[in-house]
């Protein structure tokens, strides 16, 4: 799986959480965008929906599952949930 | 303007549903406010925290009623005690939302995924579909009584395909729906909301060729239409006519505006056998060949209603294309290519919702028709004073009661036009109004020769230190232009002259659209004393007009 396929579903998960967002605090689809720690607009139960739709598009599109809602994500502000980046890169690295 | 308060309220995570609802437009008067997690019988317990005008009540069936979580899990329970277990619940809710001006409630929906009994859950004394049945039956039983209370059936929010739990969501968050469900959701209270503010659709506008039968009638005849018969198109149709005539029983009335030949057209709806829709099912028509959107605000105009009143259903996408720019505020769904997709496309729109069903509402096209009639009349007829007489207008005064609240609450938030101050009240916000000494309010109702107009009036009146107000001067624009206003304000006149009042003043506040008023109160034999207030001394007589009777209805 290329990186571009994998921003194609986090930009679908960022469109499905941004629906439950204000205007003003929606996120942009962009690789820079900040998910997790300083800087993010997200609070967690917004992570959570934007996490769960991700887990979600990535099983049903390439059977692949990742346990990103496990504390060693969801507590790591520098860890794959950083960023749209990091967790294009994390998945793709998974996919190898 | 502050937003009111809106009250959230579960057993599980309710905040997304809060979420869609602050970017939804139906509730942009509201701030949403979450309860704390969990705490459904500790918040009922206790008075809702001031200035909560409103509040969604939405709970697990297991969450709240003990004896059902007991039951999901196989135990046996009596059936009883989970019934008084929702009376118990039921009457906490009637008390903590009493006074708010709306409660939205859910019905209680089984657990996701949860097979209860298989092919035995349907048996009584066994069966959790039975008992949740029954449960659901008592709560909308109990909750009927509380007229600012709706109960909402949760089970058309679940995705097609009955895939809604969302297992994840559940044990990060305690959230036990998908996202769609809680968007579902908001755009369902959203509807109940319009139709508390009065701001649901009254009139739906067909196009005939094609969209109400098959075919083109200005080539193949009224015999050559496709409609009914052996025929699964024809069928469609026929099916689509029954669907938007269910509407009318509804209180929405029917229209036509159509492209074709007037006479070949009601040659169709007249003389076709398969014909649902005759032409005393619809309020009026405009038939010819001249642009539709046109044609579709003078029909409104004749109608007495306002352009946010109106639906337009065309097959034509540039028809639909050219009413929706030319009248953005009339909404012109989407419609299918398919005929067979009509029914469900008509029964899928969400602008119907009404806070409460009226004897009016069912015979609301047949006071349509007998207005047609009464215009037809009137044309015929050399004067108006001559028509006026002719028309043998009744109207009967009650005080507002109980009994016709769910009227009197639909003509306080529906009525636009002759409204003198467009006081949006619930039923209950109402009875308590005039409840209080020093104040009167009167239900009109009108009838002619031509048939009963119904409930279609409000006088309100009340005496302060500063001497008596006329607070509300409502009519239905169906009752409008036939000296009803004259006889109302003669009413009003009287009432605070028997309260003790030696003046009636009368404060108009000006809306987009109750113009109709002021130009009754300029015509009327108030005095005007201000740019938008006018008085009346009440040492003399406000005479009512000769051409009406006005009689106290008798007690019912």
């Amino acid at each position: 799986m290329e990186q571009i396929d994998i921003l194609t579903l986090i930009y679908a998960s960022i469109d499905e959480t941004n629906r439950q967002l204000p205007v003003d605090g929606r996120l942009e689809k962009s690789p820079d965008t900040l998910l997790l720690g300083d800087g993010s607009q997200l609070d967690s139960l917004s992570l959570i929906t934007f996490v769960v739709a991700f887990e979600e598009a990535l099983e049903q599109t390439h059977g692949a599952r990742y346990n990103l809602l496990d504390e060693g994500f969801l507590g790591n502000p520098e860890g794959p949930l950083k960023s749209v980046r990091t967790l294009a890169t994390f998945v793709e690295q998974m996919r190898g | 303007m502050s937003a009111e308060k809106l009250l959230l309220l579960s057993d599980f995570n309710i905040g997304l549903l809060g979420r869609y609802a602050a970017n939804s437009e139906a509730f942009a008067a509201y701030a949403c406010t979450v309860a704390p997690y969990g705490q459904v019988f500790q918040t009922l317990s206790v008075p809702p925290a001031e200035g909560t005008a409103a509040a969604v009540i939405w709970t697990t069936p297991g969450g709240v009623i003990s004896s059902f979580a007991k039951a999901a899990e196989f135990e046996s329970v009596n059936a009883e005690d989970c019934l008084a277990e929702v009376d118990h619940f039921a009457d906490l809710l009637a008390d903590f939302t009493r006074g708010m001006r709306f409660a939205f409630v859910t019905s209680w929906l089984m657990p996701p995924v949860h097979r209860g009994y298989g092919m035995l859950d349907w048996r009584a004394g066994i069966g959790l579909s039975h008992l949740l049945a029954r449960m659901n039956l008592r709560l909308a039983e109990r909750l009927s009584a509380e007229s600012n209370v709706y109960l909402f059936d949760a089970a058309r929010w679940m995705t097609a395909g009955g895939v809604h739990a969302a297992a994840r969501m559940w044990y990060a968050a305690k959230v036990p729906y998908r996202n769609e469900v809680f968007e579902n959701a908001v755009r369902d209270f959203g509807a109940g909301l319009r139709a508390i503010q009065g701001e649901s659709r009254k009139l739906v506008v067909v196009d005939l060729d094609n969209t109400l039968w098959g075919d083109i009638v200005g080539e193949t005849g009224w015999s050559g239409i496709r409609l009914g018969g052996i025929d699964y198109l024809g069928e469609a149709f026929r099916d689509f006519q029954r669907a938007l005539r269910s509407l009318t029983r509804k209180g929405i009335q029917l229209a036509i505006v159509s492209k074709n030949d007037e006479t070949v057209a009601m040659q169709a709806i007249d003389e076709h056998p398969e014909m649902l829709l005759r032409r005393t099912d619809f309020s009026g028509w405009r038939i010819n060949w001249n642009d539709k959107a046109e044609n579709l605000q003078s029909l409104v105009a004749e109608l007495n209603l306002g352009l946010s009143s109106v639906v337009f259903i065309d097959d034509n996408p540039a028809e639909r294309d050219r009413v929706r720019s030319a009248c953005p505020d009339v909404l012109v769904p989407e419609w299918p290519a398919d005929p067979c997709a009509y029914v469900s496309a008509l029964l899928a729109l969400d602008c119907f919702e009404s806070a409460g069903v009226t004897v009016e509402d069912r015979t609301r096209t047949s006071m349509y028709v007998a207005e047609r009639e009464r215009r037809g009349a009137r044309q015929e007829t050399a004067s108006v004073g001559d028509w006026l007489q002719r028309l043998q207008t009744r109207l009967r005064y009650a005080p507002v009661t109980k009994d016709q609240i769910a009227r009197v609450a639909q003509l306080y938030n529906k009525t636009n036009q002759l409204n003198l101050s467009t006081r949006r009240m619930t039923a209950t916000e109402i009875l308590n109004w005039a409840g209080c000494p020093g104040r009167a309010m009167f239900a009109i109702s009108v009838e002619d020769r031509f048939g009963d107009l119904g409930l279609s009036g409000i006088v309100a009146v009340e005496v302060t230190d500063e001497g008596g107000q006329l607070l509300d001067f409502i009519l239905s624009c169906r009752a409008m232009g036939r000296k009803v206003e004259e006889a109302m304000l003669h009413l009003a006149a009287e009432e605070l002259r028997r309260l003790g009042a030696r003046t009636m003043q009368v404060a108009y506040i000006p809306t987009e659209r109750n113009r109709p008023t002021l130009d009754v109160l300029a015509a009327s034999k108030l005095v005007k004393c201000g740019r938008h207030e006018y008085r009346f001394e009440l040492s003399n007589a406000y005479d009512a007009p000769i051409e009406i009777s006005i009689e106290p209805a008798e007690p019912r």
